[in-house]
């Protein structure tokens, strides 16, 4: 399509319509990457774009939920709020399930999604869905612009709501004639730093931080259960400071790992169902919990009528909300992980726990006998899930970032990668989205170019948004792809080999080949089998200049353990 | 039977967002009553419904984080 020639630069000109008010706020914000896909309703901001294109990068993504789980990754692994462009009615429905998956996960981002005219709205128009309603229950915020002049304020309390105390996803749909219209005054931006009625202060009082000190300092068995809260409040070290001080063990949930090199002797393992023998039993037999951005989710506490009834609680979190909803806070420390911490561990006298200590040992010392030799060392003959991600490690130094999709692999990967670097391990936790790995990778690689990024994904999981590989091709963006391939959705196979009596309901998949597929995105691929071949396969992957996938055939009927079975307690683990 | 008072922004599309919190909690609803200040810029909602106190420590910091809500909690007298 020949395209006409633009002169003069937007800025220059005294008018401005809604949809260069949308690029002019982003401008403003600092936003550099935008993942998007277009439509007839979003097409003046396309327009608009159009002549901003040297300010701001826009991906194309190949679906837009491929823009949203991009956008995820790109706002964890940079830190700044992913944003994504999408049309109406199917453009902005495609982005539920990532919008759902960044609320459950506290992930800054921003959408503008275009909607119909004005006039139109509520007529049943082309394209038209009542956006609204459905992004209200997905949504940290959601809002609809009708008037060119609401943009540049919309936009600007977008951005503030979603990078704000417990970061989300927030839509702002423009509607068709508000992108055309000019502004009738002058376009200004202004960031907004605070709301009437949004609070986003710190609730903790010096009384609360002197009861959770003399909490701590009286321990004998005091445990860490960090979070996502701590990295996202950047609170690593501030966190690491406190458990030296103390020398507390730290127990990390799935989206806590990382957040403490997994080499550290303070570091006890993961939480949750298929976490740690040693953190999960444990956490029953602690005295004080020091909660740290963590929101006792179902998969970390297990039987809740079983979970720490022994231990006093300090709870340092962010949205009120969840103080108190699943596990009642002895001391809740409202606000921010890193400014509590940082005034709560003066307060803490230097302690040591060495009885304690070697119990963790002593436990992690059975799982090792029981699950991790066997899982790294097996007399199989195909290869498993935890020997593949022990070769990453090791070629890797431990210092990749590591984003999973969901399933077995997930597991594997946050069980058997050896973390050096903190942010090194993204995944879908909360919603727990199939898909989300490959489209996440090629937005962390955006977001943090200088880091290894290697994509973790299951063979299901790779086929939901395999189409990404072509945006991935496009953009040569160097990220590198581990397909764990076990031709089953070994997950849902595993739970109905132990709980379904074995009764294997569409849970085997006979798949396409993925390396030729690979290969014909024009990425280059690898297909590995063999044990022998494992090491040279990944150096080639590491090594190789763009985008590489490796197809790893593992082992189809392997389980992932230990395993805490839905219902039973946390010190209810299964090790076999 | 108890009743909230959510004290809101008086935008469009507030009311379902309210009513969204109820929904995912299971809250059957009784009555429910809005009413926007003179300048039209607040509303109070009086949500009355059968919940326990359990819930509605749950339902009520979640009503709190929408955005456009200012204030919300058990009508004095509300017997819990
Ligand atoms: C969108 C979506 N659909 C269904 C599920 C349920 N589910 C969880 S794990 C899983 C299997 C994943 O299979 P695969 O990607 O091959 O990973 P594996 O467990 O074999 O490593 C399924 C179906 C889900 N989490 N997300
Ligand atoms: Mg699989």
């Amino acid at each position: 399509m020949a395209v006409p020639q633009k002169a003069a630069s937007p800025t220059a000109k005294s008018t401005c319509t809604g949809a260069e008010a949308v690029m002019r706020s982003l401008v403003a914000e600092g936003v550099e990457t935008i993942f998007g896909y277009p439509g007839g309703a979003i097409m003046p901001i396309y327009d608009a774009l159009y002549d901003f294109n040297h300010k701001v990068n826009h991906i194309l993504v190949r679906h837009e939920q491929g823009a949203t789980h991009a956008a995820e990754g790109y706002a964890r692994a940079s830190g700044k709020v992913g944003v994504v462009f999408a049309t109406s009615g199917p453009g902005a429905t495609n982005l539920i399930t990532g919008l759902a998956d960044a609320l459950m996960d506290s992930v800054p981002m921003v959408c503008v999604v275009g909607q119909v005219s004005s006039g139109l709205l509520g007529t049943d128009a082309f394209q038209e869905a009542n956006i609204m309603s459905v992004c209200a229950a997905v949504t940290k915020w959601n809002y609809q612009v009708t008037d060119a002049d609401e943009v540049a304020d919309a936009m600007a309390k977008a951005f503030y709501v979603a990078r704000s105390g417990k970061p989300g996803p927030v839509v702002i749909e423009v509607t068709k004639d508000a992108q055309f219209a000019e502004l009738k005054k002058p376009f200004r931006y202004t960031p907004v730093t605070q709301l009437p009625y949004y609070r986003t202060d710190s609730g903790f009082t010096r009384k609360n931080l002197q009861d959770a000190a003399t909490l701590l300092n009286e321990a004998q068995r005091p445990l860490i259960l960090a979070g996502n809260g701590v990295g996202i409040a950047g609170a690593e070290t501030a966190l690491l400071q406190l458990a030296e001080k103390t020398e507390t063990p730290v127990a990390c949930t799935l989206h806590g790992l990382s957040c403490i090199s997994t080499s550290h002797t303070l570091y006890v393992g993961m939480l949750g169902m298929h976490g740690n023998y040693a953190p999960n039993l444990l956490t029953n037999q602690a005295d004080v919990l020091l909660a740290v951005g963590m929101r006792f989710d179902d998969r970390v506490t297990g039987n809740l009528n079983f979970y720490a009834k022994q231990a006093k609680v300090i709870h340092i979190e962010i949205d009120p909300s969840e103080l108190n909803k699943i596990v009642k806070a002895d001391v809740p420390l409202l606000g921010d992980a890193l400014a509590i911490l940082e005034e709560l561990t003066p307060l803490l006298n230097t302690n040591s726990h060495p009885m304690w200590l070697n119990e963790f040992a002593k436990l992690d010392a059975q799982e090792e006998e029981k699950v991790r030799r066997n899982a790294l060392y097996p007399n199989k003959e195909k290869l498993t899930m935890p020997e593949v991600i022990q070769v990453l490690g090791e070629q890797t130094s431990g210092e990749a970032m590591v984003i999973a999709d969901v399933g077995q692999h997930q597991m594997m990967a946050a069980r058997y990668y050896p973390f050096r670097k903190r942010k090194s391990y993204f995944t879908s936790g909360g919603l727990g989205t199939m898909g989300f790995a490959l489209p996440a990778a090629l937005g962390a690689k955006t977001g943090a170019p200088d880091r290894e990024i290697v994509a973790v994904i299951g063979d299901g999981c790779f086929q939901m948004t395999i189409q990404e590989l072509a945006t991935i091709a496009q953009y040569k963006v160097p990220v590198k792809v581990m397909v764990l391939n076990n031709n089953f959705l070994g997950m849902v196979r595993q739970w109905q080999n132990m709980f379904f009596d074995g009764r294997y309901s569409f849970v085997k998949m006979e798949n396409p080949d993925f390396t030729e597929i690979s290969k014909a995105f024009g990425i280059q691929a690898l297909r590995v089998e063999k044990r022998e071949d494992l090491p040279g396969a990944v150096q080639q992957m590491l090594q190789s200049e763009g985008p590489f996938l490796l197809n790893v055939l593992v082992e189809n009927e392997e389980n992932v353990f230990p395993m805490m079975p839905t219902g039973a307690a946390v010190d209810g683990m299964l090790l076999e | 039977m108890q009743t909230l008072k959510i004290y809101t922004e008086n935008k469009i599309g507030v009311l379902e967002k309210v009513t969204t919190v109820f929904t995912r909690n299971r809250v059957n609803i009784m009555t429910l009553n809005l009413r926007a200040n003179a300048l039209q810029e607040l509303s109070l909602i009086s949500v009355s419904a059968d919940i326990s106190q359990e819930l509605a420590q749950k339902v009520i910091p979640q009503l709190k984080r929408i955005i456009e809500v200012a204030d919300a909690k058990l009508k004095e007298g509300s017997k819990l």
